[in-house]
């Protein structure tokens, strides 16, 4: 067996088996369901359509689920230096990109799960196979590539970092910022610097791009340009973290 | 004194930290078959000795080998080495059992293969009992007991223990030395137990070096000099 498929298989075992994730489960499908009833009401009241709907769960279990990674991956090894364990790992064959693939491979899990449960409800708000069809597929490219980009962040940073407070501080302040661009007014993005800045903050062109599939119903394939951004994203700083990770240290700088 | 063939050998190794330095030109040898005592106070720089022959920490110059091994083979290195790391924690919510087993495959070894070598070892370490507990229930003393069993689980040439006994009662010394003394006449390798006291050494070493302010100030066998150069450098 590879190393990171043991390392993640141990990382599940103690998540799922010794860990907090069943808990988790059931927290994020008591959340969905609640959000179920409450687009219900709004659908019947004309509050929300099902579009609308649709483009809350879809944001919902992307963003759930890229948060866990987030916070799964700032504790990777800094939560390991914090607590001692890191230098049993280092003292064994095992190669440092090996570790850190294996921990981002056994977080990515918990987002995978966020998503899954999510599809029945989007199947049952999207109120048909064609509307559903479209929410599942771009939840799951979205949050896939949301969830390695941002996971793999946080892993990078928690390589550097020498405690968990400081990787996952500096980790959700860099995920703040990213938002900003999401949060500027309509007239700011529609002129040409405010959709450049949209185009190129992953955040805010995944977010782009489920307005446009799930409430606008455009073609997917007019706006897969939007899917650059966050997947390239992705692609980068997943080289840098596994870079990186070639030099974990027990304390960073020594 | 018992067989020597050179297994770790140290050639002018220094380390900085920032502009501190914490090993200045140390250079030694440790042999298979015997027991190296590495003496020093605290902030000697033994930590930080065996932390550059693990590989775990880069020198600042000088060269090292392992088992003919240099720093360019590191994970060959590692495979070849036991360590007990001083103040190691254990995921608390692990099976002792669990973790040995998961420790061993990241030596290669399959589940089957390293379910039963952790079986085996936590029988000698007296853990046998208490292998499918939680770690977070045990005592200090046997999780020091755990950490030689985890240092053994890829058959190593080389054992390196870093301050064994830190935190045990007197009883809970005695009994880790014993366990550690028993080990080492055991198996043919090369064992560097580190020790800030010099009644450890002295019980179970066949020979000692002093480290005072990251320099080697005594390499020899247990001498009566050990303990007038030990009482030197910590008065």
């Amino acid at each position: 067996m590879s190393g990171t498929r043991l390392v993640a298989r141990e990382e599940l075992r103690d998540t799922w088996l010794r860990g907090w994730a069943p808990w988790l489960v059931l927290a994020i499908t008591l959340a969905y369901s609640a959000v179920a009833v409450g687009l219900a009401y709004s659908n019947q009241l004309n509050l929300l359509d099902a579009k609308e709907g649709l483009a809350i769960v879809v944001r919902m279990s992307a963003g759930v689920g890229i948060l866990l990674v987030v916070l799964i991956m700032a504790d990777s090894i800094s939560g390991m230096r914090e607590r001692s364990t890191l230098e049993a790992v280092l003292l064994t064959p095992l190669r440092h990109q090996e570790l850190a693939a294996g921990k981002l491979l056994a977080a990515i899990v918990a987002w995978a799960v966020a998503f899954v449960i999510s599809v029945p409800y989007l199947y049952v708000i999207g109120q048909g196979v064609g509307r559903a069809l479209i929410a599942v597929v771009s939840s799951l490219a979205v949050g896939f590539s949301m969830a390695v980009l941002l996971g793999a962040g946080a892993g990078w940073l928690s390589v550097r970092s020498r405690s968990n407070l400081q990787s996952l501080g500096t980790g959700l302040v860099i995920l703040a910022i990213l938002t900003i661009p999401m949060l500027l007014p309509a007239a700011v993005l529609s002129n040409p610097v405010g959709e450049f800045l949209q185009r190129i903050d992953p955040l805010s062109a995944a977010n782009h791009l489920i307005n446009a599939l799930i409430i606008d119903e455009r073609a997917p394939f007019s706006e897969i340009w939007w899917m650059i951004s966050p997947v390239a994203g992705a692609l980068l700083v997943l080289w840098l973290f596994l870079a990186q990770s070639e030099r974990i240290e027990l304390e960073p700088g020594t | 004194m018992k067989q020597t063939r050179s297994a770790v050998e140290c050639e002018g190794l220094s380390k900085y930290y920032g502009d501190q330095l914490a090993l200045d030109d140390v250079t030694l040898s440790i042999f298979s078959g015997q027991v190296t005592g590495l003496l020093g106070p605290n902030g000697a720089g033994k930590t930080t000795l065996i932390r550059i022959v693990t590989t775990i920490l880069a020198p600042t110059a000088g060269s090292f080998r392992v088992m003919g091994m240099g720093p360019s083979e590191a994970p060959a290195i590692r495979a070849s080495i036991g360590v007990m790391p001083e103040s190691a924690g254990y995921p608390q919510r692990k099976r002792a059992l669990d973790l040995l087993t998961h420790h061993g495959m990241l030596y290669g070894a399959t589940e089957g293969q390293s379910k039963r070598r952790a079986v085996e070892l936590l029988s000698e370490v007296g853990l046998r009992d208490r292998m499918t507990d939680h770690v977070g229930t045990y005592s200090r003393g046997m999780r020091q007991r755990l950490g030689l069993a985890r240092a053994l689980m890829n058959h190593p040439s080389v054992l390196i223990l870093d301050e064994p006994t830190l935190g045990l009662d007197p009883a809970g010394q005695r009994d880790i030395l014993d366990l550690v003394d028993h080990l080492a006449s055991a198996r043919d390798v090369a064992v560097l137990l580190s020790s800030h006291l010099l009644e450890e050494i002295q019980g179970i070493c066949d020979r000692a070096v002093i480290l005072d302010r990251g320099r080697v100030v005594f390499d020899a066998g247990i001498t009566t000099s050990l303990s007038e150069t030990f009482r030197a450098v910590t008065t």
